[in-house]
């Protein structure tokens, strides 16, 4: 758990984070977006104590963060950043090791660890002996949120871990993020740019102008009810009706005695694919099939819009 | 292969010169003894590494040292003048370091070792911060967020990664302070030099000729074993 209470930070008199208070839940995922330069990053960071607040309180797990060793404090979280950041003099595998290491834990268990971490992260066991550079860039990204996740930290911070990646690797590994999210239950709070990566992942959304913190609330909530203009715009004016199609299923709308012909949907699909669908056949609508693949009835254009 | 040949033929030099004593008198009919007959090739040799093996350590001591205070956030603030002090300092000629040196220190082994150490400095010092500032604020950044200490954040991250830099100061410094030590001589350290500076001195031309193929091939072996280790490092290095 991670809890903001009224958090500010200067640079040069200048407010850059200015009376921040918001909590992310134990194993809740929260993504942080806003603008360039309304202060994602800071926020972030003044978690770990990269950067000192100058006012306020952040407390993890109830904690207050001040009262922790420094070092201590900074082992207990996982970080990730954009471009890895892995030490390119040592293997994978050494790098993944590096805090259960400084921990002091024994080598068969840091070993063992390692091995996990691969596995979760999918990558090969062979790529372990290999040094970053021999790594493409999704793959040192996975190195770095394994490594992120080495001692078991109880919170991960990543900022935008994603955003020097090409679209169909990102979107490879927004999928696997969330199913590590789902294993492993950690409480993750991600910058991110891009709203649609928020909707996609999150289970909160903050949204920060200036430093200040202007919405807080599930995906469902800021798209339905925008607190203002700025949040309207930022969160895609007219398109913010697909995202929130796109946060719906289409078994939520499933009807199981209407019958319709062709290929099917799956029950689990985003009610955006059955959109799609419906306008390349050119029908108003599809019949829906459960995960074993028995059609379980349809979903109707008519109550997409309800 | 071909550091074990000159090596040889360095070994060679130091320790068989008198074989050639026929060569340099028929060369060089008038001078007699051909060949340099004060202490022997194998102890100037000696003296002469002792000189600069001491001077490159308080070298590299100083000039590491100072670098890695110049690039905590401590000495941030000096890091600029010792920049521009390097910079200046390397366009003084190392005999110009040994004048002001004797007059404080005397004659002998101590102005030269300390003209060598200090002269020495300024290659280390410069490259090392080069490369210790050179590091990749991300790779820091990480560094820091996963609980590194600055201690091990220095001898873990910082220094391999400039390894290779700090390695090429190390290299040009012991490398000038070969041919320099040979100058002690004239301030009366025993080198290699002192059969040269005996020879130009006294008018005798092999025993100049002799002493600098001495010094020649102890400078051409140290450079080839910084060459084959700088050759390791960057194995390393190329995996940034
Ligand atoms: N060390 C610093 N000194 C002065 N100003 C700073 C410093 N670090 C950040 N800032 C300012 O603080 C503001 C917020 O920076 P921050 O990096 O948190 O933004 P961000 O939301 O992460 O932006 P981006 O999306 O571009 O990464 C910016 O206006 C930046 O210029
Ligand atoms: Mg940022």
């Amino acid at each position: 758990m991670i809890e903001f209470d009224r958090v500010a930070k200067n640079y040069d008199g200048r407010p850059i984070v200015a009376d921040l208070s918001f909590t992310v839940a134990q194993g809740e995922f929260c993504a942080l977006v806003g603008s360039s330069g309304s202060g994602k990053s800071t926020t972030l960071r003044m978690i770990n104590r990269l950067i000192e607040r100058d006012g306020g309180t952040i407390r993890l797990d109830g904690q207050d963060i001040a009262t922790l060793p420094l070092e201590q404090l900074r082992r207990r979280i996982g970080y990730v950043i954009q471009s890895a950041g892995l030490f390119p003099h040592w293997t994978i595998r050494n790098n993944i090791a590096t805090v259960p290491r400084l921990l002091g834990w024994p080598e068969d268990r840091v070993s063992k660890r390692v091995d996990e971490l691969l596995a979760l992260v999918r990558l090969d066991p062979a790529t372990g002996a290999k040094y970053p550079h021999q790594l493409s860039g999704g793959q040192q990204q996975r190195v770095g949120v394994a490594r992120a996740l080495a001692a078991d930290p109880s919170v991960l911070l990543m900022d935008e871990p994603f955003g020097a990646l090409d679209p169909i690797t990102r979107d490879a590994l927004r999928v696997e993020l969330r199913a590590i999210h789902q294993a492993t239950g950690k409480t993750i709070l991600m910058v991110t740019h891009d709203i649609d990566e928020a909707v996609q992942l999150a289970d909160k959304i903050a949204i920060l102008a200036d430093g200040k913190l202007v919405q807080f609330g599930t995906p469902a909530e800021i798209l339905g009810h925008p607190a203002n203009d700025f949040v309207r715009d930022f969160i895609g004016g007219t398109g913010i009706g697909l995202k929130l199609l796109s946060l719906q299923r289409v078994g939520d709308h499933l009807r199981p005695g209407l019958t319709a012909t062709g290929a099917s949907i799956a029950a689990s699909a985003p009610l955006t694919e059955a959109l799609s669908e419906m306008i390349l056949r050119h029908t108003d609508r599809l019949p829906v099939c459960d995960d074993k693949g028995g059609i379980a009835g349809a979903v109707a254009l008519a109550d997409l819009v309800t | 292969m071909a550091l074990a040949a000159i090596t040889l033929l360095f070994v060679l030099s130091v320790t068989a010169m008198p074989l050639l004593a026929p060569v340099f008198a028929w060369a060089f009919p008038a001078i007699v003894p051909p060949v340099y007959a004060g202490d022997s090739f194998a102890t100037l040799f000696l003296y002469h590494a002792a000189l600069v093996v001491t001077s490159s350590i308080a070298s590299i001591v100083l000039g590491l040292g100072g670098a890695i205070f110049a690039t905590r956030r401590a000495g941030a603030e000096f890091r600029p003048l010792l920049e521009a002090l390097a910079t200046i300092g390397q366009t003084f000629p190392p005999v110009a370091v040994l004048a002001i040196a004797v007059p404080a220190l005397g004659y002998g082994d101590l102005p030269t070792f300390v003209a060598l150490a200090l002269y020495g400095i300024l290659p280390i010092l410069k490259n090392s911060m080069a490369g210790i500032a050179g590091v990749s604020p991300t790779v820091l950044e990480a560094a820091d967020a996963m609980g590194l200490r600055p201690m091990q954040r220095l001898w873990r991250v910082e220094l391999p990664l400039a390894a290779p830099l700090i390695l090429a100061g190390v290299r040009v410094s012991v490398i000038v302070n070969i041919g320099t030590a040979t100058i002690g001589s004239t301030v009366g350290a025993v080198t290699l030099g002192t059969p040269i500076i005996g020879g130009l001195i006294g008018d005798k031309l092999p025993y100049v000729i002799q002493g600098a193929i001495v010094v020649g091939l102890f400078a051409i072996v140290a450079d080839m074993g910084f060459e084959r280790l700088d050759r390791r490092l960057r194995r390393l290095a190329a995996r940034q």
